[in-house]
């Protein structure tokens, strides 16, 4: 757990340096080594257009880590505003905003997230990407924590001490701040430990399929993306390394959250 | 009348090395009843579950416990098995909480009974229904179909009595089963035991905190 | 009875529902599928307009949203601008295949997860749990892609011939990858389902452990797990799409794909309708067997 810990920082200290630890910008291109093996030179090789796999990887990190964080951090809001609002106005409001929820929860996500990414244009330039990536995460993503504190808003308003509170004349505004949003805050902490990473993925598995950042930008999707084709791999073993990479970057996430939810349980 | 049950320098430790029991002897002879008494924490639990050795494991258990001339000590856990529920029974302390809530009460009578007797499927069926009368005279065919959250507490109780008692053991455990229940609840359940008891012949031993309910059920009591 | 009934008219209301988001979502999408044709100087304007009558392009989208409706009740789900024919035949075979592939990667995740779920709630802290435990919390996170790829890779490096194209490998992929959550719920359920005091007075009545643990402590543990299959299948089926797409199997996933780089709205509404069509089915399904598997819904106390 905290090795792991340790190694997601690390990832993330070098996507913050991401120049000063790498040699060359990740779209420069050096056309005589083309497909060259890892090496002194390029540590993880360099693809058909000749351009640094680790600058890539390293830089890809920044956009992808980027979009995950805001995506988690923007859904996690919407929930923690529509589930709270839900779970205090209760009445017409509460009904409408559970319908939806279930609506969204319904769905299979990854429809969707397609269908969604639709709405924009193919092909465009990357800041234009990160900002639909974001909408379209949040847009989708909030269900699952509105859900969260709704429920949590909802056992909250029944116990003692705020049933207490409020016959001492206490504002909704001061339940909110004392024993609401104390009571929402790991589990959402919890929630988003979860949520990052699955948006990180979903940033990945967008580019990888061609509807997320396109290969001339660095993220990590559109560096799998170059080895969806089998003769990359039987040409340029290395190619795959960046993939190994992630998997080991999920695992850290995955063992994190886990732990994560482990102190929450406990906690309670 | 030879002793049914001899337990002799009894000895239990748990994991923790904590010790609630330091060589503790009783006897009961076939078809006795016997009261333990104890206040709660003096080892009474322990002692009655000592005896089909439920306790947790890595948990230590010295002396002699002979029943019906064996040696329950030096019995491997296959030997255990059998024992439990057809030879020595064990009443938990919340019978109307010890139904499984998704099974109906046929069935749950039955698994006990086809463990100490393998019979074919209908044979099975009517010999649940057999013993099911014995505690339900007018409506045994209800109860049997009844999920346990059908039915009201006692006659819960009567279900688990008729469960744990379905294989005619020789020994009954009894462990407060009625410290749960109001007082009218309890005189119902202990008037159904004694009888149970009387009828037959088993030996019992039955813990309690509560000396009334040990001298209503029992006839000779020791404390603990 | 009613109960169900009233569950099948919500399911159809959020399909409805589905429908309509999908469709404006489309509609707000700029460009469509004329939209290359109208720029490329060799098709004159007038041909484009007249495609654009055909398909019914020049109508307002309400009209068309009536239409596209119309369409569906009559089977068709429309005609796909790419490839000129209802999508209802475009769709048929590719379904069927993406069913195929979930419905096996759902029967193996849940025949491998729930007996190991089972018994490593029993013997909590064995080799077993100990190893399966930590598989499952590494594996977690894992996102599909990332393992196609790896399972890509692993069968290149290690020589076990072509993995794309055939089911076996989607299934197994598919299967690791819904594995963690149902055996992390099964365990915990099953786990607290262990310290119902049944389990002890089963036990003093002569049980053994196998006894209990799957004719008695499993039945009592369904009701969260019957929840999850339905949350499961619905993870396989949004899973599905990638694996499919990595490991190149010709389901809907491909389809949907391409339909989105053309911008064939039909398609892609089609696509759409039948993954939630599958999901309110299996949520359904998951309702019809709650009621099955726990008597305290089914027959309540009179």
């Amino acid at each position: 757990m905290k090795a792991c810990l340790v190694f997601l920082l690390a990832i993330h200290l070098l996507a913050a340096m991401a120049g000063f630890v790498t040699a060359y910008p990740p779209a420069e291109q050096h056309r005589e080594n083309a497909w060259e093996a890892p090496g002194a030179r390029f540590p993880l090789g360099t693809d058909g257009l000749g351009r640094d796999q680790w600058s890539r990887l390293v830089h890809g990190a920044r956009i992808s880590l980027c979009s995950g964080l805001a995506a988690g951090v923007l859904s996690a809001g919407l929930g923690l505003l529509l589930g709270g609002v839900a779970g205090l106005a209760g009445g017409w409001v509460d009904r409408m905003v559970t319908r939806l929820m279930e609506l969204f929860l319904a769905l299979p996500w990854m429809y969707l997230l397609l269908a969604a990414r639709a709405f924009f244009p193919l092909e465009t330039d990357a800041r234009v990407v990160f900002t639909a990536l974001l909408l379209l995460l949040g847009a989708i993503g909030w269900a699952r924590p509105a859900r969260l504190v709704r429920g949590i808003v909802m056992s909250v308003k029944e116990r003692e001490s705020v049933l207490a509170a409020r016959g001492f004349g206490a504002g909704q505004w001061y339940l909110l701040r004392r024993h609401i949003v104390p009571e929402t805050l790991p589990a959402l902490a919890t929630y988003l430990s979860l949520a990052i990473p699955q948006y990180v993925a979903a940033e990945v598995t967008l580019s990888f399929l061609g509807l997320g950042f396109s290969g001339s930008t660095p993220s990590w999707g559109s560096l799998v993306g170059s080895m969806g084709s089998l003769d990359v791999l039987t040409d340029a073993w290395w190619m795959g390394l960046p993939v190994v990479v992630l998997a080991v970057v999920f695992g850290c996430y995955s063992i994190v959250s886990s732990a994560l939810a482990e102190t929450q349980r406990q906690g309670r | 009348m030879a002793a049914l049950l001899q337990i002799a320098n009894l000895r239990v430790t748990y994991p923790g090395a904590v010790s609630p029991l330091a060589g503790v002897a009783l006897e009961v002879a076939a078809g006795e009843a016997v009261g333990v008494f104890g206040p709660s924490g003096a080892g009474k639990s322990t002692l009655l579950r000592s005896i089909p050795r439920l306790l947790p494991a890595g948990t230590r258990i010295e002396g002699t416990i002979r029943f019906d001339g064996m040696e329950l000590l030096d019995q491997p856990e296959s030997a255990m098995r059998r024992l439990r529920g057809r030879r020595v029974a064990y009443i938990p302390q919340a019978p109307a909480e010890a139904l499984n809530p998704v099974l109906p009460v046929e069935t749950q009578v039955a698994e006990v009974l086809r463990v100490h007797f393998p019979m074919a499927r209908t044979a099975l069926r009517a010999a649940v229904m057999e013993r099911l009368v014995r505690y339900f005279p007018e409506n045994a065919a209800r109860i049997a179909r009844a999920y346990p959250h059908e039915l009201s507490g006692g006659e819960r109780q009567r279900v688990v009595i008729c469960q744990v008692l379905c294989a005619s053991p020789s020994l009954l455990l009894a462990d407060e089963p009625t410290s749960a229940l109001d007082s009218v609840a309890q005189l119902d359940f202990l008037r159904l035991l004694r009888q149970t008891q009387e009828q037959t012949g088993m030996s019992l031993i039955f813990v309690s905190h509560d000396r009334a309910v040990l001298r209503f059920v029992t006839t000779r009591q020791v404390s603990l | 009875m009613t109960f169900l009934l009233r569950r099948l008219g919500g399911a159809l209301v959020q399909l409805v529902a589905v429908s309509a988001l999908a469709f404006a979502l489309m509609e707000l999408a700029p460009g469509d599928y004329l939209e290359d044709m109208r720029v490329n100087p060799q098709i004159p304007a007038a041909t484009v307009a007249r495609w654009r009558a055909e398909f019914g392009l020049d109508q307002p989208a309400i009209v068309r949203y009536g239409r596209w409706v119309r369409s569906v009740a009559s089977g068709e789900f429309g005609v796909s601008m790419a490839y000129g024919i209802p999508v209802s035949e475009l769709i048929a075979g590719r379904l069927g295949r993406t069913v195929a592939l979930s419905l096996l990667a759902l029967g193996l995740t849940w025949l491998l997860a729930l007996p190991c779920g089972v018994w490593c709630a029993a013997y909590r802290g064995g080799w077993l749990d100990r190893l399966l435990g930590g598989g499952a919390t590494v594996a977690l996170a894992l996102p599909e892609l990332l393992v196609g790829l790896l399972v890509l890779q692993g069968a290149l490096w290690a020589g076990w011939g072509p993995v794309s194209g055939r089911i076996g490998p989607a299934v197994a992929v598919l299967a690791a990858v819904s594995f963690p959550s149902v055996f992390r719920h099964t365990r915990s359920s099953v786990g607290q389902s262990l310290r119902l005091p049944f389990v002890d007075h089963l036990r003093a009545a002569g049980l053994s452990e196998t006894r209990i643990l799957f004719r008695h402590v499993l039945p009592a543990s369904l009701n969260p797990l019957v929840s999850l299959l339905s949350l499961s299948l619905a993870g396989i089926t949004s899973a599905s799409l990638v694996v499919e797409v990595t490991l190149s199997w010709p389901g809907m996933g491909q389809l949907l794909l391409e339909a989105i780089l053309a911008r064939d709205v039909a398609v892609v509404l089609a696509a759409v309708m039948v993954a939630a069509t599958l999901l309110q089915v299996a949520n359904l399904i998951g309702d019809g067997l709650l009621y099955l598997a726990d008597p305290r819904i089914r027959r309540r106390p009179a």
